[in-house]
């Protein structure tokens, strides 16, 4: 079966953690070029989809699909070969390569593949490009200073925009972005903000942001979906949902009542 | 005090051999985590092929020495793709993979004791080509091996650093689990690490079985070395822990060898657990 949706389409997706009850029916349309946001309060399972997606978990029911193909079969480890890439809440970083490298490590279809490509001037060309590439993304947040710095040594914020800049480097056309502020300095926020712009819309990528900075959510994304109980309790255009008298009682209100 | 510059000479020649096995092991060590006990193997087969090809069939020992490479090469890389690779397939652990690897390296040696039953050699005279600085007596072939090591070890050097597959490597040994994540292609990665770990033991069994010759215990005797050279020094940076590693048991092997021989291997693994002891993470980790 497939679907005739390009980008990402989450269909019908329920899931249970042995007994407990996470959600029910979860239906999300990401397509590219936009950004869709999933806000909702800790525990809703907003990770959880992004874990499902990527082939941490098996859901109870429902699909996934790729540009209209169904995922089947995805692992954690070859999402980036069916399109998909995710970044994590937590840091996840190569600690002894420095910052460049962490981006380059990403980059597909890298030239110098064996030690002949070292000497063949197309394969260098390709090599410097890649590095050129992998520097220009470092300069989108302001990080081309700490580019030749054992990525270990940056502080957690600069190790966050790494990985994500990490996930942009593959190339994936579905991006899924886990709270991908949260840790950051308050002063690169608008970096990050540009950056997951500019990927959608330039770059036309489809991005799923799951993200608690609602200030970062109003700025970048197209469509915001809320989850919460179990259930999407408003989905739509980003301005109408975040105005929803529901979210801001449900959700919204708690967040700034807290 | 003459007599310890000929022991440090003989101890350089030494640890040539341990650097060139010592590398293979720590590259798939550190990447896969694999204890691939059966890089001795690699390294023995590369002998015996090379004897074989040249003493036996009467290939130029050129050719025979290049054949003999390729052989070791294929070999390693086989080794992981018919035993390695279906074990973990199944769910097999690192354990599993380390009595495998084991079992490789028993029937490997049964074999060659079986058609060899004893030192094969393709000993030469210019081994004996020797020259004199004071009252140190230098062999030429072991600033040959020196130099063998020395490109090779530039050639791992411009490999790991200025490729995309070494950026692979090192991404792999940094972690493993985050290389897939992002799109690394461990497969293609794995095939390339032993395929380079395998000619490197090969590189080592060749030029063994022309200087000292081989035997059906030469395998896991090397593989030992190459083993105590990664723990001594760690793999964290593969390049530079197994050089220092190789060296320092070269010079070990040396000394021991000269002060009070029937010790050599008593000195080396009375150092390698002291080591574990006190400094687990090797001496560079």
């Amino acid at each position: 079966m497939t679907s005739a949706n390009n980008g990402l389409r989450i269909d019908g997706l329920a899931m249970n953690f042995g007994g407990v009850f996470v959600f029910d029916d979860v239906t999300i349309d990401i397509p590219p070029g936009k950004v869709t946001a999933c806000i909702g309060p800790n525990g809703a399972g907003k990770t959880t989809i992004i874990n499902i997606v990527c082939g941490v978990f098996a859901p109870r029911a429902g699909e996934i699909f790729v540009d209209g193909v169904k995922l089947a079969g995805v692992r954690p480890f070859d999402t980036v070969r069916h399109g998909l890439c995710r970044s994590f809440q937590d840091v996840r970083i190569f600690p002894f390569l420095t910052a460049l490298e962490n981006i380059l490590v990403a980059m597909p279809g890298q030239s110098g593949e064996n030690l002949l490509g070292l000497f063949t001037p197309g394969a260098r060309a390709q090599e410097r490009a890649n590095r050129e590439k992998a520097r220009l993304l470092l300069q989108t947040v302001a990080l081309e200073g700490a580019a030749g710095r054992p990525a270990g040594e940056l502080p957690f914020g600069q190790q966050k925009l790494v990985s994500l800049l990490r996930a942009v480097a593959t190339g994936a056309r579905v991006l899924l972005l886990d709270e991908p502020a949260a840790g950051v300095e308050i002063d690169l926020i608008p970096r990050v903000v540009d950056l997951i712009r500019a990927l959608a819309k330039a770059e036309g990528r489809a991005t799923f942001l799951v993200e608690h900075n609602i200030d970062l959510v109003r700025e970048v994304a197209d469509h915001v979906c809320v989850l919460q109980g179990g259930r999407i309790i408003a989905s739509g255009a980003a301005e109408h949902v975040l105005g929803d008298e529901t979210v801001i009682r449900e959700y919204l209100g708690r967040v700034y009542n807290a | 005090m003459l007599n310890l510059l000929q022991v440090f000479s003989t101890g350089l020649g030494l640890a040539g051999y341990y650097a060139l096995v010592a590398v293979g092991f720590a590259l798939i060590f550190a990447t896969l985590r694999i204890f691939h006990v059966a890089h001795g193997t690699v390294f023995m087969t590369a002998g015996y092929a090379f004897f074989g090809l040249h003493r036996l069939a009467g290939l130029h020992i050129a050719l025979a020495a290049a054949c003999a490479l390729a052989i070791a090469a294929l070999v390693g890389l086989l080794i992981d793709k018919i035993i390695y690779g279906p074990v973990l397939k199944r769910g097999g652990g690192m354990f599993s993979v380390f009595i495998a690897s084991l079992g490789v390296s028993l029937i490997f040696e049964s074999g060659f004791l079986v058609w060899s039953k004893g030192v094969v050699s393709v000993a030469r005279a210019e081994l004996l080509d020797i020259f004199i600085v004071g009252d140190v007596v230098l062999r030429r072939f072991d600033f040959f091996i020196l130099a063998i090591v020395a490109l090779a070890y530039g050639a791992l050097y411009l490999w790991l650093h200025r490729t995309s597959t070494g950026l692979a490597i090192r991404g792999l040994t940094d972690n493993s689990e985050l290389s897939a994540i992002v799109g690394v292609e461990v497969a293609k990665t794995r095939n390339a690490i032993f395929l380079v770990a395998s000619s490197l033991a090969g590189l080592a069994g060749v030029l063994t079985a022309y200087d000292t010759g081989m035997t059906p215990a030469s395998g896991v005797q090397t593989l030992f070395i190459g083993v105590v050279a990664v723990i001594l020094g760690g793999t964290r940076n593969i390049l530079l822990g197994a050089i220092v590693g190789a060296a320092a048991l070269g010079m070990l092997t040396a000394f021991a060898g000269y002060f009070f021989p029937e010790w050599i291997s008593f000195s080396i693994f009375a150092m390698m657990i002291i080591l574990i002891i006190f400094r687990p993470q090797g001496l560079l980790g």
